[in-house]
């Protein structure tokens, strides 16, 4: 990101503190997929997704004038949905993730869709703080000190999860 | 097949539906959420303004108490200690 940029997104940021709903909007916009993108991976459903997703935005409007930066809203914004990912879970309990709802379309670039489908099944089967562990170091491509400050869990407990995840998967297709 | 590349392909970051910021400000509409939370500000201030003169009002009424019963202790303590002196003088 150029310098010019990155005081075009702080500008954004500050409008949106002062109120401005254009500026709100487009730091929407900006990270939508981001929330979205955590929400959709952990619950495997679209409609869960997007209650989570509303409720993340609702949440950073009435804290705005507590961020301070781009890089902290990013934060912020990784660190709620997930712990909002992990609370509804355990509030309503696991979810039985609907196989058949597995969605390839969301997976545009990737070469062999029944392979993506495979794959997404496994994920889908995982237990819910893998999936997030997993989410987190492949969507957001963050390592596993970062996702422990995320989730609240020491660095080598993420360690351990992802280590779990990915033996799981590689038994299936290695 | 290489399981980190196929992963990554597999857990992008998703786009939600269309017109999702516009639902976003509808709920925010509906909730006015930073008016809603302004709305209890004075509540809460008068709230903690009765609790602090409760518990001021009660921290006075405790020392007081504590003083008067200091006193009263003194008092006995320096009878006691009188009577104890008349008896040696008696003596």
């Amino acid at each position: 990101m150029t310098a010019v940029a990155a005081r075009a997104d702080e500008d954004s940021l500050s409008r949106a503190q002062r109120g401005d709903h254009d500026a709100f909007a487009a730091i929407i916009s900006d990270y939508q997929s981001v929330v979205f993108g955590i929400a959709y991976h952990f619950f495997n459903d679209r409609a869960v997704a997007e209650e989570i997703a509303q409720d993340v935005f609702l949440q950073l409007y009435r804290n705005l004038a507590a961020i301070h930066s781009r890089r902290h809203l990013l934060y912020w914004l990784r660190q709620v949905t997930s712990r909002k990912c992990i609370d509804e879970t355990r509030r309503s309990g696991p979810k039985r993730v609907n196989l058949d709802d597995v969605d390839v379309a969301v997976m545009p670039n990737i070469t062999d869709p029944l392979i993506a489908r495979r794959l997404q099944e496994r994920i889908a089967a995982l237990p819910g703080i893998q999936r997030l562990v997993l989410t987190l170091r492949y969507q957001e491509e963050l390592g596993p000190v970062e996702i422990g400050l995320l989730v609240g869990m020491p660095e080598n407990t993420v360690k351990s999860y992802l280590h779990r995840a990915l033996t799981a998967l590689r038994k299936e297709f290695e | 097949m290489n399981l980190e590349s196929e992963l990554r392909d597999v857990l992008r970051r998703v786009d939600p539906p269309p017109g999702f910021a516009q639902r976003v400000w509808s709920r925010l509409s509906v909730g006015s959420a930073p008016a809603e939370s302004r709305r209890y500000v004075p509540r809460a201030l008068a709230a903690a303004a009765l609790i602090s003169i409760a518990v001021g009002g009660w921290g006075v009424h405790e020392t007081l108490r504590a003083r008067s019963e200091l006193l009263t202790a003194m008092r006995i303590a320096s009878q006691k200690v009188a009577h104890v002196q008349q008896e040696v003088n008696r003596r």
